[in-house]
């Protein structure tokens, strides 16, 4: 809205300031001209230099001629001949306003082509000064030149193109010749042969880059184009590739947001507790207080019952047991964390709170019989009747484990958040400490405790998070022991991580000459700290039971309630790593830092990862690739999810059967390394690959491998540029000990096919050189795709489960993969 | 290189490194600079109780952007004069600047600078003596590395009591020789603009003269800048992705960001400037002419006629100083190297024309001696490179065409 005010508003501008112009004849009102002019064209950046020009300067321009001045205030030029424009551009600073102006004159396309055509490949014109604007006007509306007059204007410019560049010279018209000679070749694709003559016997370093970044806007045509070139040239193996990588569209189709990103919702300290427990408990009090305060107001009669002492010990007594009952039933289907939640519903809190206000109530009518509290006795007795009838409800409710599941994670959210934040913050307190560490002369950061040296240890008082004090570490430097060099503490390289009782995390060491005081020994011990972080723990074990429980249900046959259950673990984890990283981002100095690895998602992946190598069925098995799916896809890079799942992985390739249920997630973790652009992830899934290829398992399983390989790569030229070519040559290198089995092959076809059509052309063209180089005959590939429509339809398949790399037509895809194999291959010296 | 001195034996257990900051914090640069006075003050009160020549001594902070190697713990620079020559730091009149890695822990680079100074007085103690005794000098590579050795191993032993005592005791050895040392603490080595100018033809110089070198600021070019950049633009629609792409191609962007960087790592500052006439228009600015004027303003001093730049411009700096806006070249620790070169070829020429000759035996004895000499410290020479220079060397060689045609050297 503001940009369309902003734009209309410079448009009124030109139109004043031309107003102006037309009507005043004297110098009263240049001021005024100069603004709006000024104001008008800011529109444009590239207008800068002009506006940056001195008023009287600026002025003298527009009052030059009507031609200039209706192309400075870009209005009032239509009638203009496309010569006359031109003409105005007599200094570098109009040479854009006219460029603009010429461009929009669309209605006279055949008498601009010719003067630009005249202007730049015959050089007729006024000068040098126009060739510049002519240039930019051939690179915005190449399409409307002709054939003939683009030839000649192309020529032009390939040879102004071919001029040596001085770095430290401002860019001049080398680039724009570049720029305009691309377009004439991207809009006039038979005007190819004018570079391919430069290609050979004479080579034209400055034609060939035109044509590759030409060719990056010609995606239809762009591997026949490719190959006329190389057939051209002729270029040598490593000249072809540099050429083919400037090709390369280096498009990127990950996904530009997600749907629901991760965030930290807002969370009030304490209002689970409220909600869950006092709350309930306080509803009879408050129930009890305002019916004896009705009754007496109101002017009651009596009530119909009178309770007495004993029976309300017996209520008493059945909600007991009625509690003992669900915690003993909790306890032996449900893990711990999760029993005592299921056991102690909210409507049980309300029972307490009924049957402890019915009795002092009771007791209290005992003592001072009065109606009012009689009604209150009454109501009480209900609400425990009630409330009792809940208690057992949510009981039954909770009999299924995976409602048990959700009741237990949505009620908990707050607990996973906050334990995460403060995770965040104390790892960020870490990293705080290791770089205040480092600038003290009296701090040794230490890997292992050294045991040569003579020295006072300092060992953790207590398990928790190893997170010193860097207040009190940089306060030692108050006493000439530290500030002097006679003590020295050494810090051990924990920080940041859990530690146990008694384990070593520092010393004060010494020097050769002092004997440690107690008080600075005792100032030592007070910075190492260990932080108590029982609740982040409990995030972990939680996260434990529920794998359990999916895990158990997954084992019967229960998919759907094993999925229900992994969707809520999901969502603690989740929660808990946002408020992790919304946490540490909180306290940091905003740069990258090495962390460890979550503790919840290590427990939850280990757990998995465990249920899975010891899966009985393929149900099980399947729900629980699925639900580490899950758990990969929430991840982003730096949380190291696929790196865990693979270190994992390795163990299960010594059991055939979980191997083989196991290799979807080595396609899922592969895709979710190149989407997160995640190197060490990416590594360790293809060194897991390279150890299933490498010969423990046969047939089927090192078919479905080799796939499952070549999709990778093939989704990684779609997805990730920068980490294609690597991952290509990956790939043809651990598949070699297949020799040139057809699986192989038709891998490596799918991956070039996948790059031609997502424009990395470097990646084919190194196809085709390996094929040719490995001695590959890609005919009968090739008669296999044309007589074999069921291949087809498989590859197609493969495709679209894949990722979909192959495109809609994969059998064409793939063709046309071998024809620029066999062609580029004759082609490169 | 490594010294064994107490506190470099340090590792981070992250990365399985040296405790080496990539990027220290201002309060790491503030606790250095104050660790780095108190040092200076306690040489200074140290020497005042002995005599000898004075000497300054001035001590400064250089920070390593990881591309020399994290064991490199600091070094003297050269001293060259307003036309470039260079000079001896020992010679009366003369400064002796050492600098210390700023990205190391503040007691390595205390022990660092005590290790220096003892190296620096048994050194010049011999070369001295030498001197008067008119010793032969054909096995000095070997000597000096014998002193050098010896000068850190009592270094060693007597930091175990402290690095008061030990600094004490340099000063005392120090003037047993006939110097007392004046040292100051000055946190950046050169902080005004002249004070780098002169310096940048010897720096080009090593450039343009040692391969080893040029192919490890070109491997390290290559894998910064080497390829073109991939044009990421989040919710930018397709078509405007790949034109700015096809232009970033076009304008030849990954070369003059080639230069930029060449510009930073060898002279010490790239400048990089963007005119708003094109798009992508970029150019570089030659080093030697710029000047800062205010952060993040430049303008073009030639012969003393200074021109603000209107365009936006991109600074880089080679290794960073703390203070000044300028820039050290990470070639600044070979400078001594070019000097020892220069020295050589004169030599190696001269003791070749005595060959050529015919000349009397011990002459040919002593040409024989000094070639020999020449090769060993060549030798030497080119391990130091790759030794202080490891990272770039583990790199995939450089992409070609790297610059532009007819600017590969400076």
């Amino acid at each position: 809205m503001g940009r369309a005010l902003r734009r209309t508003g410079r448009r009124l501008a030109a139109a004043m300031a031309g107003v102006i112009l037309n009507f005043q004849p004297t110098s009263s009102y240049d001021g005024l001209v100069v603004r709006l002019a000024s104001f008008a064209l800011a529109e444009y950046p590239q207008a800068q230099t002009l506006r940056s020009l001195p008023a009287h300067t600026l002025v003298g321009l527009l009052r030059r001629d009507p031609a200039t001045a209706a192309v400075i205030l870009g209005r009032g030029y239509t009638e203009i001949p496309v010569g006359d424009l031109m003409a105005v551009a007599t200094q570098p600073e109009l040479a854009f306003v006219v460029a603009q102006a010429v461009s929009n004159r669309r209605d006279a396309a055949v008498q601009r082509s010719t003067t630009l055509y005249q202007i730049i490949a015959l050089g007729t014109r006024l000068g040098r000064s126009q060739v510049i604007p002519a240039l930019m006007v051939v690179a915005a509306e190449a399409q409307t030149i002709s054939t003939s007059e683009a030839a000649a204007i192309l020529r032009t410019c390939l040879n102004i193109a071919a001029q040596r560049v001085n770095p430290y010279e401002p860019p001049g018209i080398i680039q724009l010749a570049k720029a305009a000679a691309t377009t004439l070749l991207q809009e006039h694709p038979e005007l190819d042969g004018e570079v391919h003559s430069r290609l050979r016997p004479h080579f034209e370093r400055a034609a060939l880059e035109v044509i590759a970044v030409a060719l990056r806007a010609r995606p239809a045509e762009r591997p026949s184009a490719v190959i006329r070139v190389l057939q051209a040239w002729r270029p040598s193996v490593a000249n072809a590739a540099s050429f083919a990588r400037e090709c390369d569209s280096r498009s990127r189709a990950v996904a530009i947001d997600a749907l629901r990103p991760l965030r930290l919702r807002p969370s009030v300290p304490g209002a689970t507790v409220l909600a869950r427990k006092v709350g309930p408990f306080l509803v009879a009090p408050a129930i009890a207080v305002i019916s004896a305060y009705l009754a007496g107001r109101l002017a009651w009669s009596n009530p119909p019952f009178d309770i007495g002492l004993a029976e309300i010990l017996i209520a008493f007594g059945v909600l007991i047991t009625v509690h003992i009952v669900a915690a003993e039933l909790a306890a032996t289907r449900l893990p711990g964390v999760l029993a005592r939640h299921t056991s102690f519903p909210p409507s049980l809190w309300l029972s307490y709170g009924a049957a402890t206000t019915l009795l002092l109530a009771s007791g209290y009518n005992k003592m001072h019989p009065l109606v009012p509290v009689l009604w209150s006795t009454n109501i009480l007795t209900a609400l425990l009747g009630g409330s009792v009838f809940l208690v057992m409800v949510a009981l039954l409710r909770r009999t299924d484990p995976a409602t048990a599941v959700e009741d237990f994670v949505k009620a908990r959210r707050d607990f996973n958040q906050n334990a995460g934040s403060d995770l965040g913050k104390l790892r960020r307190q870490a990293e705080a400490f290791r770089d205040l560490a480092t600038s003290l002369s009296y701090v040794r950061m230490v890997m292992a405790p050294a045991k040569t040296e003579r020295r006072s240890v300092i060992e953790a008082s207590r398990r928790g998070l190893f997170v010193p004090s860097g207040k009190r570490l940089v306060a030692l430097q108050s006493s000439d022991f530290w500030s002097s060099g006679c003590l020295a503490i050494n810090v051990a390289a924990t920080v940041g991580v859990m530690v146990n009782r008694r384990d070593e995390i520092g010393a004060v060491v010494p020097d050769y000459e002092t004997a440690i005081p107690k008080k600075e020994l005792r100032r030592a011990v007070r910075v190492l700290t260990v932080q108590q972080v029982r609740d982040i723990e409990q995030v972990g074990e939680a996260v434990g039971n529920l794998v359990e429980i999916l895990n158990e249900l997954a084992l019967h046959g229960n998919a759907g309630g094993a999925e229900r259950v992994g969707q809520a673990m999901v969502s603690v984890l989740s929660d808990h790593m946002a408020a992790v990283r919304a946490g540490k981002d909180r306290y940091s100095r905003g740069q990258q830092s090495v962390a460890p690895v979550i503790p919840a998602l290590k427990t939850c992946i280990s757990s998995l990862m465990s249920a899975l190598a010891h899966a009985q069925n393929r149900t099980q098995a399947g729900v629980l690739v699925e639900v580490i799916t899950n758990v990969l896809r929430m991840g982003v890079a730096g949380d190291d999810a696929p790196a865990l799942v693979m270190a994992n992985l390795s163990e299960l390739s010594t059991m055939p059967s979980a191997a083989t249920d196991a290799e979807p997630l080595l396609r899922a973790a592969g895709l979710r390394c190149l989407e997160t652009f995640d190197r060490l992830g990416l590594t360790l899934v293809q060194r897991e690959i390279e150890e299933r290829l490498g010969g423990r398992q046969r047939g089927q399983v090192r078919s479905s491998i080799t796939q499952i390989a070549a999709e990778l790569c093939a989704n990684a030229a779609w997805l990730e540029y920068r980490l294609a070519p690597g991952c290509w040559r990956w790939y043809w290198g651990a598949t070699q000990p297949l020799g040139l089995l057809m699986d192989r092959v038709l891998g490596a076809i799918r991956i070039g096919s996948a790059a031609l059509m997502s424009g990395t052309i470097s990646l084919a063209v190194d196809v085709a050189l390996r094929l040719r180089e490995s001695g590959v005959d890609l005919q009968p590939p090739r008669k296999m795709l044309l007589a074999n429509s069921e291949l087809v339809a498989r590859e197609q398949a493969v495709s679209d489960l894949g990722g979909g790399y192959l495109g809609t037509s994969a059998g064409d895809a793939l063709l046309a993969c071998i024809d620029f194999c066999t062609q580029a291959a004759a082609a490169i010296a | 290189m490594p010294l064994r001195l107490p506190s470099e034996r340090q590792v981070d257990p992250r990365t399985g490194k040296l405790d080496f900051l990539l990027d220290p914090s201002p309060e790491h640069t503030r606790r250095s600079g104050e660790a780095m006075e108190a040092l200076a003050a306690v040489l200074s009160s140290a020497s005042q109780n002995h005599r000898g020549e004075r000497h300054a001594l001035v001590i400064s902070h250089m920070q390593n952007n990881g591309m020399l190697s994290p064991l490199f713990y600091g070094g003297a620079l050269a001293n060259l004069d307003e036309s470039g020559h260079f000079l001896d730091p020992m010679s009366p009149g003369q400064i002796v600047q050492f600098v210390v890695t700023l990205n190391q822990p503040v007691q390595l680079q205390i022990e660092t600078v005590l290790t220096f100074l003892a190296q620096l007085v048994r050194r010049q103690g011999k070369i001295w003596q030498s001197a008067e005794q008119r010793s032969d000098m054909s096995e000095i590579d070997v000597i000096a590395g014998d002193l050098d050795e010896r000068a850190v191993s009592d270094t060693v032993d007597t930091l175990r009591h402290g690095w008061r005592l030990t600094a004490e005791t340099i000063a005392q050895q120090a003037s047993e020789i006939g110097i007392r040392i004046e040292p100051k603490y000055r946190a950046d080595p050169f902080p005004v603009r002249e004070s780098l100018r002169k310096r940048l033809p010897q720096l080009k110089r090593i450039y343009n003269t040692f391969p080893t070198i040029r192919d490890a600021v070109d491997r390290t070019i290559s894998a910064m800048s080497g390829r073109e950049p991939l044009v990421i633009g989040g919710a930018l629609p397709n078509a405007q992705r790949d034109f700015l792409q096809q232009r970033t191609s076009l304008m030849s962007v990954t070369k003059y960001v080639n230069h930029y960087f060449r510009d930073a790592l060898v002279c010490g500052n790239g400048y990089l400037a963007f005119g708003d006439s094109q798009p992508l228009g970029v150019s570089n600015l030659r080093p030697e002419d710029v000047r800062i004027t205010k952060p993040n303003e430049f303008a073009i001093d030639r012969d003393g006629v200074v021109e603000t730049i209107r365009d936006r411009v991109l600074h880089q700096r080679g290794l960073k100083q703390i203070i000044s806006p300028y820039g050290l070249s990470l070639l600044e620790i070979f400078l001594s190297d070019l000097r020892s070169y220069d020295v050589f070829a004169d030599t190696e020429r001269l003791a070749m024309e005595i060959l050529k000759a015919n000349s009397a035996p011990e002459q040919r004895e002593w040409a024989g001696q000094m070639l020999s000499l020449a090769k060993r410290v060549g030798t030497e020479r080119e391990k130091r490179f790759k030794e202080m220079l490891p990272g770039p060397f583990q790199m995939p060689a450089p992409e070609p065409g790297l610059f532009f045609e007819g600017f590969e050297k400076y």
